[in-house]
């Protein structure tokens, strides 16, 4: 589905990816794992093009993407970022609906899909006419989703979505999320700095450190068999309660 | 909801409207003369401009132009097609570099420009130096080379008499005088001397505060200030009946009736108009009326000049601004220039950018509406350009990320979320603006700034207020109604966040 070819980027002195080459296999989760500063959203923007790659490619199908195709390629995808990125001037329906609005999509259809998922997401009725900052953190993340799930994206690339919430809505959501990914039988994405939280949502986990690829399989590889050192310390630095 | 940054748009496409409403009162005139911005200019120019209507013709009197560069170019470039000039005001400082011998060759340069002078009307109102009587005395001062002997004196001469060839640098030179002089209005200067923080100052031979003050002229004995004869300046094509009606008025007028209808006006209270009225019908028989507006008239005119000239500029400058303002957001280059060379405006002098404009475009007002454009872009271009960097850069990438092309970015997220500190800076445009545009009755454009100068002139407060209080009351009501409009018009998710919070 998604290919990435000795992928580099340098961001003035430092080296944000480092020819980093991997796939992402279709209709599952796949994690993308490291420490902040390890280059995955970095990754994550790269495929959006919002960040050209000094070297290196990404193909979706097999395919190079040409400039005219990028914004063909966005509305494939679904983004959500830590806090969201809710257009704050809009309410949680018209943030929903602004894509589908520009691509003259039908107003009934739009409300119709904006009510559906917004009943599969746990969000109340009241709240899609509510503005961002009108909402709780997890309400926003909800939405946030909601608004990336709108058109129906064959990807969805998640950019620690749920980093900045309590313990609880965390908890809550990620179980939230496993099921919903399941269901979906979309490409995801997950882009986190916790292991636990990656192996719990996704089959195959790919450990990021510097700009490279450590080790890629899944949460049992990791850590029965760790690629080197770093890998071992990654996996080992947890408290058990 | 969504929908809303259109209908913040309507609303400033609506300024635009207004503008329409108010017509220049000059429109109408087949002739226009001008006066400068001292009392005896103005009752010339009102006598002009009777002679004018009593030789059959529409004329408009556009008084208290901002000196003598401004008269002179606009008389040239036609804008003007008469005013009240001396001659040796002519000879030694618009044509200085000419070295004109006499009047003979004077009225020779002038016809190499399509340009005559009347006969002299009479009076010779050259520069004198003066000092309250009782100093004079104490001190045994009669002449100017007296002032020699006394260092301690403090000299105030008007910001013209300072800067001119004929005035304070070639009379220090040639009376070899120790003190150094400052610059200030001549109206003020003698208020100045009243209070004792000045000893002496430039006037005119015909001034009425000479009397009134109870002054000694004190003598040219080394005969430095040439002759000031009082002519009338005017474009050699006018009109015979017109010229003759000029004509009329030479040789009626010594400096003692000079001084006497200055003094009627400065110190009486009356109006040129009026003075000027009962001249012509004493000295030549004339029968004419003077147009002098009452007090509403004068403010309904004043206030739909300066409305004109504000809503004008702003809605130039709002149409100009903003897309600056985007492209100074968008390209940091661009940006650098835009916002570089709009402050630059900023700095130079309200007064000197309007006078530069003169020969652009006349007196009136266009050069008042194109220096105030000029002025309005710092603020709104700053704050449009401010409004979209300062947006959450999470936001705007979400945006990019979902696949909108620019345009749609732009008009759907970026301008939105920006329109509060957009209107801000409308706002701090307008008001400045509101209060800048005082200044354009010195090109000839009227508004509010007619009543502060003649307010000045005259030493009237009362007429000072008359522009000064609407002028202030112009940018509190500007000021509100921008408030208003954030707070009625934009829609709740566009209002800083806590402004709808119980």
């Amino acid at each position: 589905m998604l290919e990435l070819r000795g992928v580099s980027k340098r961001f003035g002195d430092a080296l944000a990816l480092d020819n980093v080459s991997l796939g992402i296999a279709p209709h599952q989760t796949t994690a993308l794992v490291g420490t902040s500063g390890c280059g995955k959203s970095t990754l994550l923007r790269i495929i959006l093009h919002l960040v050209t790659p000094d070297s290196g490619e990404v193909r979706i199908d097999g395919q190079r993407q040409t400039r005219t195709e990028i914004p063909t390629t966005r509305r494939r995808c679904g983004y959500v970022t830590q806090s969201g990125g809710l257009f704050p001037h809009l309410t949680v329906h018209q943030n929903a609906a602004l894509l589908a609005q520009h691509l003259r999509r039908d107003p009934a259809w739009i409300r119709q899909r904006s009510a559906e998922l917004a009943a599969r997401l746990h969000l109340e009725p009241p709240l899609l006419e509510r503005l961002p900052r009108e909402l709780s953190g997890g309400q926003r993340q909800r939405a946030a989703l909601l608004r990336a799930l709108m058109l129906a994206p064959d990807l969805l690339l998640l950019d620690e979505p749920l980093a900045a919430l309590d313990p609880l809505t965390r908890h809550d959501l990620q179980a939230e999320l496993k099921e919903l990914f399941a269901e979906l039988q979309a490409t995801v994405v997950f882009v986190t700095h916790d292991l636990a939280e990656a192996a719990y949502l996704a089959p195959q986990l790919i450990l990021m450190h510097a700009g490279r690829v450590l080790q890629e399989g899944s949460a049992t590889a990791l850590r029965e068999r760790p690629a080197d050192r770093y890998v071992r310390r990654f996996v080992a630095a947890r408290r058990d309660f | 909801m969504g929908r809303s940054f259109p209908r913040i748009a309507w609303v400033l496409c609506g300024l635009l409207v207004v503008p329409l409403l108010p017509e220049p009162v000059s429109a109408q005139a087949q002739f226009t003369v001008g006066s400068k911005k001292f009392t005896e200019s103005v009752i010339l120019g009102e006598m002009l401009a009777q002679a004018g209507r009593e030789a059959g013709f529409a004329v408009h009197h556009q008084r208290e132009l901002g000196g003598t560069r401004v008269l002179f170019d606009a008389l040239r470039l036609g804008h003007i097609d008469a005013y009240p000039e001396y001659t040796g005001t002519l000879r030694f400082e618009v044509l200085a570099s000419e070295g004109l011998a006499d009047d003979a060759a004077l009225a020779r340069a002038l016809a190499l420009r399509g340009l005559a002078m009347s006969a002299p009307l009479g009076f010779n109102n050259s520069y004198a130096l003066a000092m309250r009587a009782d100093q004079a005395t104490r001190l045994g001062i009669r002449r100017i080379s007296d002032l020699a002997r006394h260092r301690e004196l403090v000299l105030g001469f008007s910001n013209e008499f300072m800067d001119r060839e004929d005035g304070w640098p070639g009379l220090r030179d040639r009376y070899r005088l120790p003190q150094t002089a400052r610059g200030l209005d001549h109206d003020l200067a003698y208020r100045a001397l009243e209070a004792g923080d000045l000893d002496v100052l430039d006037v005119y031979a015909t001034d009425a505060e000479i009397d009134y003050y109870g002054l000694t002229v004190l003598a040219d004995d080394l005969g430095y200030f040439p002759e000031y004869r009082a002519v009338i300046l005017h474009r050699a094509d006018l009109p015979a009946a017109m010229l003759r009606g000029f004509a009329a008025l030479a040789g009626r007028m010594d400096a003692a009736e000079m001084a006497r209808l200055n003094a009627r006006v400065k110190l009486g209270g009356e109006r040129e108009g009026v003075v000027a009225a009962d001249f012509l019908q004493s000295a030549l028989g004339w029968q004419v009326r003077s147009e002098e507006a009452g007090f509403w008239r004068r403010l309904l005119t004043h206030g739909g000049q300066h409305l004109l000239l504000v809503a004008l500029s702003l809605a130039a400058a709002i149409v100009v601004s903003i897309p600056l303002g985007i492209l100074a957001a968008h390209r940091r280059r661009a940006g650098q220039i835009i916002l570089g060379a709009t402050g630059i405006l900023q700095t130079i002098p309200a007064l000197a950018l309007l006078v530069v404009m003169i020969p652009l475009l006349g007196i009136g007002a266009a050069p008042a509406v194109a220096a105030l454009f000029l002025y309005s872009l710092l603020p709104i271009v700053r704050n449009t350009a401010a409004g979209l960097t300062g947006i959450d850069p999470e936001v705007l990438e979400s945006a990019r990320a979902m696949g909108l092309p620019g345009a749609t970015r732009l008009r759907r997220i970026e301008l939105p979320l920006a329109t509060a500190t957009i209107l801000a800076g409308i706002k701090t445009a307008a008001v400045i603006n509101i209060g800048t545009a005082t200044l354009a009755a010195l090109v000839g454009a009227g508004g509010f700034g007619q009543p502060i100068l003649s307010g000045i002139r005259l030493n009237d407060t009362g007429l000072i207020l008359e522009g000064a209080l609407p002028a202030a009351a112009l940018a509190i009501a500007a000021q509100a109604g921008f408030e208003w409009a954030e707070r009625r018009l934009l829609p709740r998710g566009l209002r800083a966040a806590g402004a709808d919070a119980p």
